[in-house]
C-alpha cells in the first residue's frame, strides 16, 4: 500500500455535518467559493495525486478508512485540478455513480481541523 | 470592472446529451457577473456568457461575489456539490458536462434554475424585449435541511412499516444482484474461453500442422534421428544428442512429429530388449531423445498466460537456451541415477 495523496483538513461548513451524517462526504481543496464551503469539508493537498484514484484504494480521514468500492469516472480529474471528490459511504443497492463521486465502504466522523486525509493504494505505475 | 450595462440577454440552451430547457440570462444594474466555477481559470462558455452580456467572469474559486451579483455560474461538475449548490441558492446554473438532478441536492436543480452539456456554441444572443423573471428560491426555512436530502440518498431514514418494507425489498434486490453478478461472470468466462480458443489455440494447430507438414515432408527430423542414432550406444554420445535437439533453432521444429524420440526410443528400447545395450541406458536415453519437448510450445504458453508481446519476444529465446543448458545437464543426472539398476 503506498500513499498517492495527502492532505491536511483545514475546516469544514457549518452543512457539512449533516452532509456526513446523511453519508456524503464532498471534499475540496482552498481555495473554495462560499457557496460550496456550506457543505464540504475544505483540505489543503501536499501534492497532485500521484496516480488516479481506483477501485480497492483506501481512503482515510483522520481515523476513519473507507474501502472504495466505485469510481466514477470524472473523480481523478476534479482531485486533480481541485482536490474535489465526493465520497459516499455505503450507499443502497443500485445507487447510481455520478461521475464525479465515489463509493466507498466504512463510517466517518466529521474531521477536525488538522486531521490528515489520504488516499492510498496499489503500486504508483 | 464595466461600467457599461447592457442589458443584452443570452439563451443558453442545453447541448448533446443535456438536461434542461434552456435559461435566459442578463446582465442588469448590480447583477453582472457571471461565476466560472470550474477550476483552471474562467472557462470559455463563461467567458462567453460576459461578452455576450456584457457581465464580467469571475473565477469562483478565487473571487467571492455576492448572490445578487451574479448572473449565473457556470460549472464543470461530477454530480454532487456544485450541480446543487448553486441552484439551491437560486442562482442560474450553467454546467458544462452532461449533468442531469443527482446527488443530495437534487430537488433544487429544475429546468428553470439549470441546463447542462452547455459549449461555447449553445450560447447565443438572445431577443432582449423578453423579460424574464428571476426563479423564485423558497425561504430558507422551507428548504430542507442537507441532512434530509443527503439521507434520501443513501437511505438514511426510514421508519416502522418503511423499514420492514426495505429491509425484505432490500433481500430481494441483494438476491438479485447476487444471481445477476453470478450470470455475469459464467458469461464472461464463457466469452473469454471462446475468445482464448479462437485467437491462441486454433492458430496455434494450425501452425503445429504446418511444421508438422514441413518435418515430415522434408523428412529434416528423421534425417538427423538417423545421424544421431548411431552414437546413442554411449552416454557421451547421448549427451551430444540431448544438446543438438536443444539447439534453438532446431527444437522448435524437432518437437512436432517427434521423429527423433521414435527412431532413437525405439532403436535404443530394442537394443535394451535384447541385451545389447545395459538397463542403464533407459533413463539418460528418455532425457536426451527428449530435449525439444515443449519447445514450439513456448510463445503459445505465454500467449495462454496473457503475457505482453515483448514478453514473449524475450521469453521464447530465453526458455530455448536455457534447454540447451538443462537438457545435457538432464542427461547427466539420469546418467547419474541409473547406476545400481
Amino acid at each position: 500500500m503506498t500513499v498517492y495523496y495527502e492532505s491536511t483538513i483545514l475546516r469544514a461548513g457549518e452543512e457539512a455535518q449533516d452532509m456526513v451524517d446523511g453519508g456524503v462526504v464532498i471534499l475540496y481543496a482552498d481555495p473554495i467559493p462560499d457557496a460550496l464551503e456550506s457543505v464540504s469539508v475544505v483540505h489543503s493537498p501536499a501534492a497532485k495525486p500521484e496516480r488516479e484514484v481506483r477501485v480497492g484504494d483506501i481512503f482515510r480521514l483522520g481515523d476513519a478508512e473507507i474501502e472504495l468500492t466505485a469510481v466514477g469516472e470524472r473523480a481523478h480529474e476534479n482531485l486533480q485540478t481541485l482536490g474535489h471528490i465526493v465520497v459516499y459511504l455505503n450507499p443502497d443497492e443500485g445507487t447510481t455513480l455520478l461521475p464525479g463521486a465515489v463509493h466507498g465502504r466504512g463510517t466517518v466522523s466529521l474531521p477536525a481541523a488538522g486531521a490528515t486525509l489520504t488516499l492510498s493504494g496499489g503500486s504508483t505505475t | 470592472m464595466t461600467e457599461t450595462h447592457t442589458t443584452r440577454a443570452v439563451f443558453v440552451r442545453p447541448g448533446e446529451g443535456g438536461w434542461g430547457k434552456g435559461l435566459l440570462l442578463r446582465a442588469d444594474g448590480k447583477r453582472d457577473k457571471v461565476l466560472s466555477v470550474t477550476g483552471g481559470g474562467i472557462h470559455p462558455v463563461a467567458a462567453r456568457i460576459a461578452e455576450l452580456t456584457g457581465a464580467e467572469a469571475v473565477d469562483g474559486f478565487h473571487t467571492s461575489v455576492p448572490d445578487d451579483e451574479v448572473v449565473a455560474a457556470v460549472i464543470n461538475c461530477g454530480g454532487t456539490a456544485r450541480i446543487g449548490v448553486y441552484p439551491r441558492k437560486g442562482l442560474p446554473t450553467v454546467d458544462v458536462y452532461p449533468g442531469a438532478p443527482g446527488g443530495p441536492l437534487a430537488k433544487f436543480i429544475t429546468e428553470e434554475l439549470f441546463v447542462s452539456a452547455v459549449g461555447v456554441k449553445e450560447v447565443t444572443e438572445a431577443d432582449s424585449e423578453t423579460g424574464t423573471v428571476p426563479p423564485k428560491v423558497p425561504p430558507r426555512a422551507e428548504r430542507p435541511s442537507a441532512r434530509d436530502v443527503a439521507a434520501t440518498v443513501t437511505g438514511g431514514q426510514s421508519t416502522g412499516f418503511g423499514r420492514a418494507f426495505d429491509s425484505v425489498s432490500g433481500v430481494f434486490v441483494k438476491f438479485g444482484s447476487g444471481v445477476g453478478s453470478f450470470v455475469n461472470t459464467m458469461l464472461a468466462s464463457g466469452r473469454q474461453t471462446v475468445e482464448l480458443t479462437l485467437t491462441t489455440i486454433l492458430p496455434f494447430m494450425a501452425y503445429v500442422s504446418l511444421l508438422l507438414g514441413i518435418v515430415n515432408y522434408t523428412g529434416i527430423a528423421r534425417g538427423i534421428a538417423n545421424v544421431l542414432s548411431p552414437i546413442a550406444s554411449n552416454p557421451l554420445g547421448l549427451v551430444v544428442i540431448s544438446l543438438v535437439v536443444s539447439l534453438p533453432f532446431l527444437s522448435p521444429i524437432l518437437g512436432p512429429g517427434a521423429a527423433i524420440a521414435q527412431v532413437v526410443g525405439t532403436l535404443m528400447g530394442s537394443q535394451i530388449a535384447i541385451g545389447a545395450l545395459p538397463v542403464q541406458y533407459a533413463l539418460p536415453t528418455l532425457f536426451a531423445i527428449n530435449g525439444q519437448v515443449g519447445c514450439d510450445f513456448i510463445p503459445v504458453g505465454l500467449a495462454l498466460g496473457e503475457a505482453k508481446p515483448e514478453t514473449v519476444a524475450v521469453g521464447t529465446p530465453a526458455v530455448l537456451i536455457s534447454r540447451l543448458i538443462t537438457a545435457p545437464l538432464a542427461v547427466i543426472i539420469a546418467w547419474g541415477a541409473s547406476f545400481g539398476l
